[in-house]
């Protein structure tokens, strides 16, 4: 079984309409379960929120502030972890993954980087079909 | 109402005038608009008591990932 989900299309600046692959995740902190849409980012290293977010979940952000590179611009970010859920009617997995809080303005939505989450599924991006499939790895479809 | 039908609102609803704005989504309909994550998801509480509720940043048209 694999869960999946549509690309979600949204026309950029340029006037071309673009699919991005947003999925519905669970994300809590020290707060309850709070549903948001995610970027899927095979791209990312690791997952990024923005602080406003943060605050929502009441994650932790007591750790040392860093900068973290991207293609985006050198930003202030937080490391800290968080719950996350996927689900769909038929099947549900949660666990904790590591993310960084941006602490400088920015218009990202949050992304769902590969450090955690990544090896948890197999994941097809279905451009195309315009689908989605998170497929959770077993033991049974491990290859070696 | 099906579990994912706040999913289904977002996945069709054009957001174009909502770029840059995070979008909290109720019983299938958009309760709150706002800057700030947290102030719009608390927001929709006050209006969407105990419902189920998604948000949602909608990206700038130039948004620049990191």
């Amino acid at each position: 079984m694999a869960i999946s989900f549509k690309y979600k299309k949204i026309k950029r600046g340029d006037g071309i309409e673009r699919k991005l692959p947003y999925i519905p995740v669970y994300i809590k902190g020290e707060a309850s379960w709070i549903q948001v849409m995610a970027l899927l980012d095979s791209g990312a290293d690791v997952s990024v929120i923005s602080l406003d977010l943060a605050e929502l979940l009441n994650l932790d952000l007591s750790g040392k502030e860093e900068f973290s590179k991207g293609i985006g611009g050198k930003v202030r970010v937080k490391n800290s972890k968080m719950l996350i859920e996927v689900k769909n009617v038929h099947e549900s997995y949660s666990f904790e993954i590591p993310v960084q809080v941006i602490l400088d303005k920015t218009d990202s939505p949050p992304i769902i980087g590969r450090d955690g989450f990544f090896d948890k599924f197999i994941i097809e991006l279905d451009h195309s079909g315009e689908r989605i499939r998170l497929k959770r790895i077993t033991v049974h479809n491990i290859t070696s | 109402m099906s579990e994912d039908s706040n999913y289904e609102v977002f996945i069709k609803t054009d957001f174009g005038k909502y770029k840059g704005k995070w979008v909290a989504i109720c019983e299938e309909s958009i309760v709150s608009v706002g800057e700030n994550a947290k102030e719009t998801y608390k927001d929709a509480e006050k209006k969407c008591p105990n419902k189920k509720i998604l948000i949602a940043k909608v990206p700038e048209e130039q948004t620049m990932i990191y």
